[in-house]
């Protein structure tokens, strides 16, 4: 299995495979750094908008990551997978939903909240944007644990539950955010030229440290 | 590659916590569904599957020089405890056990004012208790933690049987919970998915699910010599994947979930003709049990008896995969197919076939599925040796 | 209040209740289709409608599919509101 594209987003910046794709040094706080990068970055997408924080930074990561690649022409649409791992979860809306019911005298729980409680439904938005239909999981780890989601990955691919899959971090606690996505192929197709290097776990630490 | 064997089971929920009590009670015709008037939950009254707190408090002591558990670590702990008392074989805190954790909220409740000081801020985090239920056993193996919205389970089971069979470890805990909280409650109310009355999976008049609390315990080896007397189950292979329609509501013609049962069976060398019974999940909305009809006929499956279990606990989201699959091998084990609970005449589009009473059946193969929130699907095969 | 102010606040808290942060109030037509065509909305923004209809105007909704009927337009639904709020 190869890496074949990274995207990586922090600290207000965009990087794809390692370089700086976008900076945006006016964002003042998250939302705002968030919703402009992707008018900037990507094609319209109203139902970005609808999203809550955690799924608008995997949309956002994924398009950066996909641009271009026309995954589904080269893999049937139930090979691809999505296979992430984050800390925390939704709690960023779960507060929000929280918010919602603590006062029985203002209790208006609200279901665009509730329906982002659940860390999978950023997949969902994933795949319903690319017609994705392979497999899917959610892992929780207290920090980026390469080793499980290396040893995850890989089991899937050995069994032949995917041929390509989109797999790394997502997180956003309401404080911190990181995502970081690699793009993992098992062969090239004859033509195509790219490469970064093997799907292997000292590799994908040196690229989440950006080293 | 070796082969995974099922070697021990346990569920808790509103019907007890044992399998053997559960089973009787599922036997006798009786629900765990309730009319519910805890205005600390919600502020109306609502049906809903909890458990039952003063038996929870007799069967589990915080030992004195351990902390305090949270509820929903009770009865993680407490199920699993139960399951590894009876399979001694099992040493649960040997570097060659792995403990994976299924859980849709785990400890949700501890967001609430009045819960916030009882312990520390990243408790409220999965892989806080995770940890903390691991260390219970004595395990120092990180615990794998799956939150996937309600296949959970079913991708817990999965998940872990594929680690075992790729010679990872021998053994693996897998436990999966959820309990019911006001954050919950108010969610699906929300969504106005709430029956109002005791739920009718694939029934013509269903208008909804009934939430419930539950704890599920599956204990698997690739050593068949630490398997207790009795019938053999193995765990074949499975399958997770995404409907790619809408993040809320299932796809109108159940491609996904279809995929997810044809790829599982695929990955187990099974056609649609040896599956003997599909345990569906069923929980009882206008919309998922036409979707899974849909899906199982799509997969060839609509002559197979199916049931769900939803109308005796309740949906147990991330433990529902787990309990509804120790019911269901303890139905292979028994040569018995349980009757849906709640249901009395079709209600969905396709003629799919569903178990109204209880059955006598032999089962080799059968095919315990799931659907969720984000448009997931999952399925996973066990066959009985 | 009038129907025509009503449309207009309907529009405003529309956009902000269901983040359509990309309209201005004056892009929604108030006889246009909210559902299917026109705007477009699904299932949870006519759950959020329901929420609204609550939390602004102490109207209550139990069943969701009565509510799509109300909800075909703007305009529509503030006819429904008028309605309501003059037989409390």
């Amino acid at each position: 299995m190869l890496i074949t594209k990274t995207a990586h987003i922090v600290d207000n910046q965009v990087l794809v495979n390692g370089n700086i794709l976008y900076h945006n040094e006016e964002a003042i706080d998250y939302k705002d750094f968030i919703k402009s990068t992707f008018r900037q970055l990507c094609p319209a997408y109203p139902k970005f908008f609808k999203m809550d924080n955690l799924c608008k930074l995997a949309f956002l990561a994924s398009e950066v990551l996909l641009k271009d690649e026309h995954l589904t022409e080269k893999y049937p649409k139930e090979e691809i997978g999505l296979i992430i791992m984050n800390a925390s979860s939704s709690i960023d809306v779960d507060k929000d939903h929280q918010q919602t019911i603590n006062s029985r005298e203002n209790y208006f729980p609200s279901p665009s909240f509730f329906v982002y409680t659940l860390p999978n439904v950023m997949l969902g938005e994933i795949c319903i944007k690319n017609h994705f239909f392979g497999e899917n999981a959610v892992y929780i780890s207290e920090h980026f644990d390469a080793d499980t989601l290396f040893r995850q990955v890989n089991l899937f691919f050995n069994i032949n539950r995917m041929s390509a899959c989109i797999t790394g971090w997502i997180e956003n606690n309401g404080t911190n955010y990181e995502a970081f996505l690699m793009l993992v192929e098992v062969d090239l197709k004859v033509g195509d030229l790219k490469e970064i290097c093997n799907f292997a776990v000292p590799e994908i630490y040196k690229l989440f440290n950006r080293q | 590659m070796h082969d995974v064997y099922v070697s021990g089971e346990n569920v808790i929920t509103s019907l007890g916590f044992t399998i053997e009590e559960n089973i009787e009670n599922i036997r006798n015709d009786v629900t765990g569904v309730r009319l519910r008037g805890d205005k600390k939950l919600f502020p109306e009254d609502f049906f809903a599957s909890i458990i039952d707190s003063q038996q929870l408090d007799r069967e589990f002591h915080s030992p004195e020089h351990k902390p305090d558990f949270t509820r929903f670590e009770k009865i993680m702990i407490c199920s699993a405890e139960k399951a590894l008392a009876e399979n001694t074989h099992i040493d649960a805190s040997s570097e060659k056990t792995i403990f994976v954790i299924s859980s849709t909220k785990g400890n949700i409740d501890l967001l609430e004012e009045d819960k916030k000081i009882l312990f520390e801020p990243d408790r409220v985090y999965l892989w806080k208790s995770a940890e903390i239920i691991a260390e219970y056993f004595g395990n120092k193996n990180k615990p794998v933690v799956i939150s996937n919205a309600c296949v959970s389970g079913v991708l817990a089971i999965s998940t872990a049987s594929e680690m075992l069979r790729s010679g990872w470890y021998n053994h693996a805990v897998v436990i999966g919970g959820d309990i019911v909280t006001e954050f919950v409650v108010s969610g699906f109310q929300s969504f106005k998915s709430l029956s109002f009355g005791p739920c009718k999976p694939f029934d013509l008049n269903r208008d909804g699910l009934n939430l419930g609390e539950g704890a599920g315990t599956i204990l698997m080896t690739t050593r068949k010599e630490a398997l207790p007397k009795g019938a053999i189950i193995k765990v074949l292979g499975g399958a997770c994947n995404n409907d790619a329609n809408h993040i809320s509501g299932p796809s109108r013609t159940g491609e996904g979930l279809m995929l997810a049962v044809t790829r599982a069976m695929k990955n187990s060398g099974l056609t649609a003709e040896q599956i003997d019974f599909i345990s569906a999940h069923g929980t009882a909305t206008p919309y998922n049990d036409e979707m899974e009809s849909k899906a199982f006929s799509a997969a060839g499956l609509c002559h197979v008896p199916l049931n769900s279990l939803k109308g005796y606990f309740g949906h147990t989201l991330g433990a529902a995969g787990i309990i509804e699959s120790a019911i269901a091998i303890q139905g292979m084990k028994q040569n018995i197919l349980f009757k849906t609970m709640g249901y009395s005449e079709l209600g969905v589009t396709e003629k799919i076939s569903v178990v109204d009473r209880l059955t006598e059946k032999t089962q080799k193969y059968i095919v315990k599925t799931a659907s969720g929130f984000g448009g997931c699907n999952a399925a996973v095969i066990l066959e009985k040796l | 209040m009038e129907e025509q102010e009503l449309i207009e606040k309907l529009r405003k808290e529309i956009i902000q209740q269901l983040n359509l942060e990309e309209l201005k109030p004056e892009d929604i037509d108030p006889d246009a289709a909210l559902f299917g065509e026109g705007l477009g909305l699904d299932s949870i923004d006519a759950l959020e409608i329901i929420v609204l209809l609550e939390k602004n105007y102490g109207i209550k909704i139990e069943d969701p599919k009565e509510g799509k009927k109300i909800f075909s337009s703007i305009r529509t639904l503030a006819k429904y509101i008028m309605d309501h709020q003059k037989a409390q």
